[in-house]
């Protein structure tokens, strides 16, 4: 989908840090923070770290192609620091407005058979974090009305998300689920994406989660505040080619009304964040109390 | 079968009375054996369920050997085609591309795990061990009703079925004819070890068990002992440097295979479940490196679905090129609009499944009330995909003795296989269910042996016909000095102990109530003068004393003097109310427990002596006669005990579990000792009094006759001290007790002669050879001036205890510190909230 030439450079500084009251004799972590190559995306540098230093490290790719770094921390500590450090250059994708004018329900995995839909049919069902319920099928139908265009329809049901839900930090967790993001109106991008991922699975379409970064203007008259940036999630939604052939795939961002441009980075694909958090792991600890905080920075070069 | 074919082996001459016996003997066989199936919760039974006695009818069901083999071909066909749809699903997913498999039920099926893909090394099978659910039709068709692949039990209780059976009909047993099993057995040792990743000399097999509480915990343990395998916990396992290694006290083993008994997503909470405690941190990984083998892998519960039925002639013919041998119970996955209306049509006729396990329990159709069928129809109707209509089986009836005679039952079979050399071999053998109720399913309750009789007499199979009872070589004597195995043998030791001393105590209570008449056995209590004053005296001492020492209050402890009924209730419950905290029974129940967890390193023979003890208190808690029920269950729970003991000294290896064990007896008889001296001496009592708790006190300590013939007949606090204290001769005494436990000390790997258990059995030393300086009787005091004798305390006698109490308990703690701590449970590090940017 990517197909314009890099037209921004970025280093993405993402940290997080874990602090306990007590001591971590061991750490271990699954790390999913290394920018995809892409058509339109070319990663020339990525580091990942941990402090204290991994005693044990292996990177294995999933189905999606998605890359994990296993770490194992064995030095005691009570702060775990986990450093990914990648340069990358970002295109806006192009469009393709044949594609994007089919009608939607032509666009659906089931509409066009098992033989050159079948792995995409993963997409199109409920998956542990986003639920498939009639209430988002409800709210997305106003959207996709028969035969409008795919790409209208999408782009309309994020803009709505956008005005009807309110982007409010620290009222919904990892694990809220769509209903309650629709009953409250509110959360963060995950949970927008999420809920985008159960209108458009509901109406059988396949949508997959995007995890990624996003780069922020700071406010008019002020610096760049190092840091502040954040992880980002948006999703995408499955078109086929209207030539035939494998299908594209358009990226939208509910949470900022838009189509993905060249201020997304993309990490990876998933059926929703449980597939790809950027960092997850066990420890074993007596430790009772733990705090993280997470720093991402993604500077223009 | 029918009983023409009992006929053929000679069973059909069996009477009534002789097929009842034989029941019974194999009832009383498994329960000599501990063999137990713990069901799983149900509904109306929150927590977790007793384990229940594995049942087992004595008939075996005879299969015909060229019967077998047809089976066997299609069995082994069956497995060859799951294992390639694992490897297709997991690695290309060209069935789904092509259709062969509809993508949905593939992606909505819980046993599908994203993070296996591309896991596996290649050329390692991922079903090692599999079994398969079997009913053969009315009409002698076999069919296929369910897959088992994701930690398939019941190797354990076919095994142990066989060899009751032949124990129960040794004769029928020789003469049949029929295929061992320990043939298999070898095979499947020798399939695990062939499929360890490195050519490693003697790779190391772990069997890895949710633990003792599990539904087949039995199963688990009785397999890693006759394999030779060590049954370990997850966490008695660590990944370090991308292998898997298993803590045996300070060293860190490697480990080549795991054979799992636990369920693939509750394996790994890194990358599954991560709120497990059952797994290890980093397995998948280890896998995905190549260094370990897990039988069976990650993600194989997918071909579990029985939605997959349907489809498997199909896909027989694409990927082995050959049509299915063996069919499947018609099933109609409701994710295809045709099935759905057939099961929505024939509900009541249906065996209703989910299509994964997370969905919940299946329903029978055919025993659903109008209500749960509208409930069924719409729970389906909201959900086609998630549902799975079976044919409900009509299995052929098999003959199954009952308590009048012969009746007929319907029986399913589950077979065993093992990945050997790109195909599969099968067990020649089964694990019968059968009904145990007419009109109910097949299912754990009642199992058979099944037997398969070789096809030519005389011929070239005629080496694998079993004969002598079977036996697996197991390739070594291979105990893992885990953690939680070393701290199942320190308090297997302590809890015989406790259990002997108290079951001691009581046995001196009842010799002594019945010294004086108050004969236990449901008279009033007569008075015979002041001997008897004082002897009845002696008995509420005695009975407080024991209230005291097991802590179970209020029992005893209140003022005097009670009635005999009173006694033989407080008796009886100490010995029968496992619930109550303190008691014989729950140290009985803990012995027991204690016994299961470390099932792989005891001979059977423990579990013979705990199936009588467990006699003895059935037959107490059903006898009328409680006088005579109480001594008698006493007498028997202590000859089980003392058997315990001659098992320890005799039988066991003097490895440093042993030396655990040991330490453990040792601190609870030093324990037991210093709480009765205390609470039957601590106080003063009159001179007559006390002759009577000096004797029941050397009673219980096993002193009477050195006391005698060293003391003649004396019957002093003194000399009973000197005996049951400093003596280090004596070996019931607390000297010999502290030596005991020091040279365990000197035995035990890894302390420092200046750590703190070195320490602190030099302090425990002290204290005793302190008190060997100075009587311990003659000073005393009497709080608030009463001058009574009654009220008079032995200072140093209370002092010494109390140290002694103090410094005993500080040990235990001390050796579970240095040998049994488990790391931390392993906890989820907090999980990060996408914050996002707008």
């Amino acid at each position: 989908m990517r197909a314009n030439a890099p037209s921004r450079r970025y280093r993405v500084t993402h940290h997080t840090t874990y602090s306990y009251d007590d001591e971590v004799t061991d750490s271990y972590g699954m790390v999913c923070t290394r920018p995809r190559d892409l058509p339109g995306q070319e990663v020339t540098e990525y580091e990942l770290w941990t402090d204290p230093g991994h005693a044990d490290l292996g990177t294995h790719r999933d189905v999606e192609g998605n890359e994990f770094t296993y770490f194992h921390v064995t030095e005691p500590h009570e702060q775990l620091r986990v450093s990914a450090v990648s340069v990358v250059a970002v295109s806006t994708p192009s469009r393709d407005s044949g594609a994007e004018g089919q009608p939607w329900e032509q666009c659906r995995p089931a509409f066009l058979g098992a033989a050159q839909a079948a792995l995409l049919g993963e997409y199109a069902l409920g998956s542990p974090l986003v639920d498939v319920l009639e209430e988002a099928r409800a709210y997305a139908g106003s959207s996709f009305p028969p035969g409008r265009g795919i790409g209208a329809g999408v782009l309309e049901l994020a803009h709505r998300i956008h005005a009807d839900f309110e982007y409010q930090p620290g009222t919904t967790t990892v694990t809220t689920r769509v209903a309650d993001v629709l009953r409250n109106r509110r959360g963060v991008c995950q949970d927008f994406a999420h809920l985008m991922l159960a209108c458009l699975r509901s109406l059988g379409l396949a949508a997959r989660y995007v995890s990624g970064y996003l780069a922020t203007d700071p406010a008019s008259g002020q610096s760049r505040v190092v840091g502040a940036d954040a992880t980002h999630a948006w999703l995408e939604v499955w078109l086929p080619a209207p030539g035939g052939g494998e299908g594209i795939w358009l990226p939208v961002d509910p949470t900022n009304d838009c189509v993905v441009t060249d201020r997304h980075v993309t990490v990876a694909y998933g059926r929703d964040y449980g597939d790809v958090p950027p960092v997850k792991g066990v420890i074993f600890t007596d430790a009772t109390k733990s705090t993280m905080t997470v720093s991402v920075d993604v500077a223009p070069i | 079968m029918t009983v023409e074919h009992l006929d053929a082996i000679g069973l059909a001459g069996l009477d009534a009375t002789e097929l009842r016996t034989a029941r019974g003997l194999a009832a009383q066989l498994l329960a000599n054996d501990g063999v137990t199936y713990t069901p799983p919760p149900g509904a109306g039974t929150p927590g977790s369920s007793r384990a229940r006695r594995w049942r087992l009818d004595p008939l075996p069901e005879v299969v015909d050997g060229s019967e077998w083999r047809r089976l066997e071909r299609g069995v082994v066909q069956r497995l060859e085609l799951l294992e390639e749809v694992l490897a297709d699903l997991y690695g290309p997913r060209r069935l789904v591309r092509e259709g062969l498999i509809p993508a949905e039920l593939l992606w909505r099926h819980d046993g599908y795990l994203r993070p296996a893909w591309g896991a596996q090394p290649p050329r390692t099978p991922r079903l090692l061990i599999a079994a398969t659910d079997l009913a053969r039709g009315p009409g002698g068709q076999w069919q296929v009703f369910g897959d088992r692949t994701q930690a398939p039990s019941g190797l354990g209780y076919a095994m142990e079925n066989r060899r009751v059976i032949a124990r129960v009909l040794p004769d029928v047993y020789r003469e049949a004819g029929l295929r061992r099993l320990s043939t298999f057995f070898n095979q499947l040792r020798d399939a695990v070890v062939d499929v360890a990743p490195r050519a490693v000399e003697d790779p190391r097999v772990v069997v890895l068990t949710p633990g003792r509480h599990s539904e087949t915990a039995f199963d688990h343990a009785f397999i890693a002992s006759l394999l030779g395998f060590p049954l370990v916990t997850g966490s008695d396992l660590t990944t370090r440097d991308g292998r898997v290694f298993m803590r045996e006290l300070d060293a860190l083993r490697p480990v080549d295979v795991v054979i799992r008994r636990v369920d693939d997503t509750w394996c790994d909470p890194l990358e599954l479940r991560p709120e497990s405690e059952l797994g290890v941190p980093g397995l998948l990984e280890t896998v995905r490196r190549g260094s370990v083998v897990l039988a069976n892998s990650f993600g194989v519960g997918v071909v579990e679905s029985p939605a997959l039925h349907p489809l498997l002639p199909r896909l027989a013919e694409t990927l082995l090129d050959e049509s299915l041998r063996v069919p499947s119970a018609e099933a109609w996955w409701c994710g295809q609009p045709g099935n759905l209306s057939h099961v929505l049509a024939n509900l009541d006729q249906l065996v209703l499944r989910p299509l994964s396990r997370s969905g919940g329990r299946g329903a029978y159709g055919p025993t659903l009330s109008r209500d749960q069928l509208d409930d069924w129809r719409r729970r389906i109707q909201a959900d086609p995909g998630g549902y799975v209509g079976q044919a409900v089986l009509e299995p052929a009836t098999t003959p199954v003795v009952s308590s009048n005679g012969i009746t007929e039952r319907p029986m399913t079979f589950r077979t065993f296989a093992i990945a050997r050399q790109g195909s599969y071999a099968l067990m020649p053998g089964a694990l019968g269910a059968v009904a145990p109720d007419p009109g109910s399913v097949p299912g754990v309750a009642l199992s058979k042996d099944v037997w398969v009789r070789i096809e030519s007499p005389g011929g070239a199979d005629r080496e694998a016909i079993a004969v002598s009872p079977e036996h697996v070589v197991a390739r070594r004597a291979s105990v893992a000095m885990v953690p939680r195995a070393l701290e199942g043998l320190f308090w297997l030791g302590r809890y015989s102990e406790r259990a002997e001393d108290e079951v001691r105590m009581v046995l001196a209570l009842l010799a002594l109530a019945q010294d004086f008449s108050l004969s236990l056995g449901g008279g009033s209590m007569v008075d015979t003068g002041s001997t008897g004053n004082a002897g009845s005296q002696a008995v509420d001492a005695l009975a407080e004393a024991l209230t005291h020492v097991t802590g179970t209050y209020p029992g005893m402890a209140g003022p005097g003097p009670r009635s005999t009924a009173d006694l033989q209730d407080n008796l009886a419950s100490l010995l029968l109310d496992g619930s109550r905290a303190g008691s014989i029974a729950q140290s009985l129940d803990a012995l027991r427990g204690a016994a299961s967890s470390v099932r792989d390193q005891l001979s059977d023979d423990v579990f013979l002596v705990l199936a009588s003890v467990e006699g003895a208190t059935t037959a107490l808690s059903a006898s009328n006669d409680r006088s005579h029920a109480l001594r008698e269950c006493a007498a028997q729970v202590l000859s089980g005990m003392l058997a315990l003991a001659g098992i320890y000294a005799e039988n066991m290896i003097r490895d440093v579990g042993w030396q655990l064990l040991d330490l453990g007896r040792a601190l609870e008889r030093a324990l037991q000792t210093a709480a009765q001296l205390r609470y039957l001496f601590g106080a003063e009592h009159s001179p007559a009094v006390e002759a009577h708790l000096v004797t029941a006190c050397l009673t219980t300590n096993e002193s009477v006759l050195t006391h005698r013939r060293r003391y003649g007949g004396s019957q002093q606090v003194e000399t009973m001290l000197d005996l049951l204290v400093g003596d280090r001769d004596n070996p019931r005494s607390i000297a010999f007790q502290v030596h005991r436990l020091r040279t365990a000390l000197e035995h035990l790997p890894g302390l420092s002669r200046t750590g703190r258990l070195w320490r602190l059995g030099d302090e425990l030393a002290e204290v005793v050879e302190a008190a060997k300086e100075h009587s311990l009787v003659v000073a005393t005091n009497a709080p608030g001036g009463d001058e009574t004798l009654f009220a008079r305390t032995r200072v140093e006698l209370d002092a010494l205890t109390d140290q002694l109490d103090l410094r005993l308990r500080a040990i235990s703690d001390a050796v579970a510190d240095q040998f049994f701590a488990a790391p931390p449970a392993p906890r989820p590090l907090g999980v990060l909230r996408i914050g996002g940017a707008r």
